[in-house]
């Protein structure tokens, strides 16, 4: 199998993959009574009407009383053609809310995603270079604090020092200041520096351990008979293999952090994105815009997966396009 | 040496020591030796003699841990106490090296190509459609077939022998002085093993360098050196000239290897005893506990100094000294060590120590 | 390979051991039968004669309640007991050795001792402790040793000396106390147990479904292998935290739901360790001659895949935890968590608004959880170290 077969063949799966999902928020929706009807109903029982009518009537208008098969196709419809409805909530097209979010997601998320890949395998292969050394022992004990630490309970703390006692950042994101500027920067700057915290901690440790064993790989000493310098050495005959393993390493960090803590670190720092659209969504009981954020989500979360399997397969010669 | 007034390299007094947890092991040490322009010459010896440190040593490529002493002058220059970045500029352009297993020697993310060109490119500011048709054409002639689409291959798509034709091809590509090859063939199939030696003897007449050859093969000596030293326990032996070793081998250790090949020595195979502990050498000659003519003088002080037994042959062997009479060891030579191996058993390689 | 090196746990032969048959069972499955009994009449007895109002144990004169959560807790607790505590105890040579490799790594000791710690706490603590009540006259409580202005706090209801305006923290009240008055380190005390019940649950939940799911797609192969595998990458890629919300938005979810969803989507990586083991193991040499002498699958598997993947698995599952405990807390902490359920997560949130001048309420649970999370990466990187080298490079 060539190349081009094996990423075909490995986005399809992707599609698939997202496919099932989305069939699985299909099926938790269709299995539960809709809240909006019930909405409807309590809505019409308190100012004197008819509850079951009013249902039926929210039920129709929704298309609920379509057999099951025509609302999956409806749905699968809309959700491939981003036709993702009405955020209720905010009077504006679930896309719209969701890219706006993303706007602000995407400012935090740039940053944090470069300084991981830049950061996390330099200090990991500086590390492994030195290994046992106090420089060791420090970014270990580092690379474990991050990993370890709650990125909310950690943006907490941060918060309360330099946006309380010292107050160089604002206590809540203030949104009125150009995205390329000094305020911006100095206001991310701690969110960046929490999630930072939180990926680099993995990808420190996969490239210090990993390059640990390169080092002293045959090849290194023919390098070294070469006449490769030893900054050279570590560039490219100790970097590039080590990247191999880290590339899994760096995007399932990123993509779970993602998924998982961007949420947080959006509440606790007051940053009106994607993780904050969701939660107020969830709170102002937004179906569409709930399941429009959890689709995303998933979507973003597939799509990681996908690039994590490629950049791997892109990185290692040695692989066969027929063992995956 | 004393033979001629320059040559090529001239190692005296080396001595390399590792600081292990268990205290300080000297691989090499104070070994003396020459290479000539366009000879070769072998160095032999059992599996953990010192030969593999001694070349490493040479350009001071040991692991971080080794330190290296002595001196190595190299066309007039000292590499040991000139400074890394000199050093390095010497390395793989004028003194290079070929590894033992090229299983690993070549980096698995890298394009064979690749790898080749870098030698070059890190000594030279050679344009890359230049240093590409150069190597492509340094391929060719290792003997690689579709030299220019193997160009572009990973090494996990070679074999072991197109692997160190690759290697060879890499040291090369700077047209060296002299090539030191470590074990070239031991990892090889058997049939491989002669194409890679006699592709090297080829190369050093084409290109006029000289080769410092490690191996413990005493039939690939007897084909391609010009001159031997033999090494025992991180200390030279014997050293000389092919025909004077072979034939007249001064020091117990070479007869005893050589009663190891077939058809040289005769009925027995094998030395018996082990090399003895690198972290704590023992008195005397370091042979002595496994020399079939030990006298108590051996058991005593340093190492024997070196004899000049022929001119341009040394032996390490304190019954060469002029005050003593050599003829003990002439008769006793050809006496039986005490093997109940028969030497058909044996393979060519000879040593059946512990390889 | 069996018999040469049999001090390593990996390669000992179980059989000598536990000397069961399939049919016959062992002393330790017999102990966890005889255990799991007296739970399940308990529970049984709690859901159908007590019903919901009635406390389980009120007719001991106690408000003390069991839920769902605990019973199967009990349940996880008396498996570990018999099939990995009594193990240990019954083999003390293999134990001493584990101990000599483990005791090398100081900070993994210290980890063990926090978890101890925390295991303690989480078990008997709510036993000898009241839970942490609300009393609103005694709330913001400084720490003993520390204090906090006067004003925050009414001067009649401090607990403590007021000393130059500021009330000072007493022995009453170690860690201080919320706003509502409840005491900190009770409530993180009952935080250890959620802690606890979560990872007991949960690890048993995904060791579980990961043998069954790695062994069975190793034997059976072909499409069932395929199609397994292919569902272990749709889990793997599963974004778990977003689908709990979706779930939790359509049908509200407590903790019970929150160990099920997570421990559903937590066992892929296991799955796809126990079956390339499985796959190795079923080569090895011994196995062969088990099967030879007529082993079936079922014999196989429990004799030699179980045991020979045992300590991966078991350092696979200790790195997973810290992931279940922190998803815990950040739902808590976005108040999306059970409410009814006093964890860790759950204090930080309600202590967030009086961080600038009550910080030991965020402090006290965050630097908990932060040890906890800490001690359980620690154990399980010595782990990897002490039982299996190469865990580290097949796990991914």
């Amino acid at each position: 199998m060539g190349f081009g077969t094996y990423v075909t063949a490995r986005v399809m799966w992707a599609a698939v993959v997202s496919f099932i999902i989305v069939t699985i928020t299909f099926l938790l929706l269709a299995a539960a009574p809709n809240p909006d009807v019930q909405r409807a109903a309590t809505q019409a029982a308190l100012q004197g009407g008819d509850p079951a009518a009013a249902a039926e009537r929210a039920r129709e208008l929704r298309g609920l009383n379509e057999p099951l098969h025509v609302r999956y196709l409806d749905y699968l419809r809309s959700v491939y053609t981003l036709d993702w409805g009405w955020a209720d909530s905010r009077s504006q097209p679930v896309t719209t809310a969701l890219a706006e979010g993303l706007y602000y997601t995407a400012q935090y998320s740039v940053p944090w995603t470069i300084l991981t890949i830049l950061l996390g395998p330099l200090v990991g292969v500086y590390s492994a270079a030195n290994m046992y050394s106090w420089k060791d022992h420090l970014a270990t004990g580092f690379a474990f604090f991050g990993y370890a630490i709650p990125n909310f309970f950690f943006g907490i703390i941060l918060l309360l020092i330099f946006g309380v006692w010292l107050d160089v950042i604002p206590v809540v994101y203030d949104t009125s200041v150009p995205v390329f500027s000094v305020a911006n920067a100095v206001q991310l700057s701690i969110p960046v520096f929490v999630l930072v915290t939180g990926s680099i901690g993995a990808v420190m440790r996969v490239s210090r351990n990993e390059s640990a064993e390169f080092q002293h790989a045959a090849f290194m000493k023919t390098a070294k008979a070469k006449g490769v310098s030893p900054l050279r050495a570590y560039a490219y005959h100790v970097m590039r293999p080590t990247l191999v393993p880290l590339s899994t390493t760096i995007v399932g960090q990123l993509l779970a952090l993602f998924l998982g803590s961007s949420l947080l670190v959006e509440k606790v720092f007051g940053i009106p994105g994607l993780g904050r659209v969701t939660y107020n969504a969830l709170i102002a009981q937004d179906t569409n815009l709930v399941l429009g954020a959890t689709l995303a989500f998933t979507f973003i979360a597939v799509f990681g997966n996908l690039i994590e399997d490629l950049v791997f397969t892109v990185l290692d010669p040695r692989i066969s396009y027929d063992d995956r | 040496m004393t033979d001629d007034a320059s040559p090529l390299l001239a190692v005296e007094g080396l001595t390399t020591t590792f600081d292990t947890d268990d205290g300080q092991l000297v691989a090499v040490d104070g070994i003396e030796f020459t290479v000539e322009a366009g000879e070769t010459v072998c160095l032999v010896g059992e599996s953990g003699s010192g030969k593999t440190v001694a070349t490493e040593s040479i350009t001071r490529i040991v692991d971080s841990p080794g330190s290296v002493e002595g001196s190595v002058r190299f066309g007039g220059r000292d590499l040991l106490s000139m400074s890394e970045p000199e050093r390095r500029a010497i390395r793989g352009y004028e003194i290079a090296h070929v590894f033992q297993n090229p299983q690993d020697a070549l980096n698995h993310c890298y394009t064979v190509g690749w790898q080749v060109v870098e030698a070059l490119q890190v000594h030279e500011d050679v344009a890359d459609e230049t240093a590409r048709s150069r190597a492509i054409d340094l391929l060719d002639r290792v003997g690689l077939a579709n030299a220019s689409t193997l160009f572009d291959d990973y090494p996990h798509e070679l074999s072991g022998g197109q692997k160190q034709r690759v290697m060879i091809a890499m040291a090369l590509i700077g047209d060296p002085d002299l090539l030191i090859a470590d074990e070239p063939t031991t990892a090889l199939d058997v049939t491989v093993q002669a194409q890679i030696l006699r592709l090297l003897d080829d190369l050093r007449r084409e290109f006029d360098m000289g080769i410092l050859l490690v191996t413990h093969d005493l039939g690939v000596v007897a084909a391609v050196a010009d001159r031997v030293v033999v090494m025992y326990a991180g200390k030279v032996m014997e050293r000389g000239s092919v025909l004077d070793v072979f034939e007249r081998p001064a020091h117990p250790y070479t007869r005893g290897l050589l009663d190891c090949l077939p058809g040289v020595g005769g009925t027995e195979g094998g030395i018996p005893g082990t090399l003895p502990d690198p972290l704590d050498p023992p008195d005397g000659c370091r042979f002595a506990a496994r020399c079939a003519y030990a006298e108590d003088a051996c058991r005593t002080g340093e190492q024997p100094a070196e004899i000049k037994t022929d001119p341009g042959h040394h032996a390490s062997c304190i019954h060469y000294r002029p005050d003593r009479d050599e003829s003990v060891l002439e008769d006793a030579g050809r006496e039986p060590t005490g093997s109940d191996r028969g030497a058909d058993e044996l393979p060519n390689d000879g040593v059946s120590t512990d390889d | 390979m069996g018999t040469q090196r049999s001090d390593r746990f990996d390669e000992v032969e179980w059989d000598e051991i536990s000397r069961s048959r399939w049919f016959e069972p062992s002393r330790n499955t017999l102990g966890v039968v005889l255990c799991t009994l007296p739970i399940a009449v308990l529970g049984f007895y709690d859901w159908q004669v007590l019903g919901e109002r009635t406390a389980t144990f009120a007719f001991v004169g106690t408000e003390w309640d069991l839920g769902g959560i605990d019973y199967l807790f009990g349940f996880t607790l008396v498996l570990f007991a018999f099939y990995l505590v009594a193990p240990l105890y019954q083999n003390p040579r293999m134990t001493r050795y584990y101990w000599r490799q483990f005791k090398r790594n100081r900070p993994a000791v210290v980890s063990l001792g926090w978890l101890g710690v925390v295991f303690v706490g989480g078990l008997f603590g709510p036993l000898v402790m009241s839970a942490p009540e609300q009393s609103v006259l005694t709330g913001y409580q400084p720490p003993v040793f520390l204090s906090i202005d006067a004003a925050y706090v009414d001067a009649q209801t401090c607990v403590g000396d007021v000393v130059s305006g500021r009330c000072q923290g007493t022995w009453q009240h170690p860690l201080g106390t919320t706003q509502g008055g409840k005491d900190v380190l009770a409530s993180i005390i009952y935080g250890m147990t959620i802690s606890m019940q979560i990872a007991f649950i949960t690890t048993t939940i995904v060791a579980a479904i990961g043998v069954s799911v790695g062994t069975v797609s190793a034997y059976a192969g072909g499409w069932v292998d395929e199609t397994l595998m292919r569902l272990v990458d749709v889990v793997l890629s599963f974004p778990t935290l977003l689908m709990f919300l979706l779930i939790l938005y359509i049908y509200g979810a407590g903790l019970g739901m929150f160990i099920l969803i997570f421990s559903l989507f937590a066992w892929g990586g296991t799955a796809r360790y126990v079956r390339s083991k499985s796959l190795s193991v079923s080569e090895a040499e011994y196995v062969m001659a088990g099967r030879l002498s007529g082993a079936n699958t079922t014999q196989v598997v429990r004799r030699h895949v179980v045991p020979n993947t045992a300590s991966s698995i078991i350092t696979q599952l200790t790195l997973l935890v810290p992931g279940f405990l922190l998803a815990e807390a950040q739902l808590a902490f976005l108040g999306l968590g059970d409410s009814e359920v006093p964890s860790w997560g759950q204090l930080i949130s309600a202590g967030q608004s009086d961080l600038s001048f009550a910080p030991w309420i965020v402090l006290a649970p965050g630097f908990v959880l932060f040890l906890t999370i800490l001690a359980f990466n620690f154990l399980g990187d010595a782990l990897l170290d002490a039982l299996n080298p190469e865990a580290e490079a097949e796990t991914e």
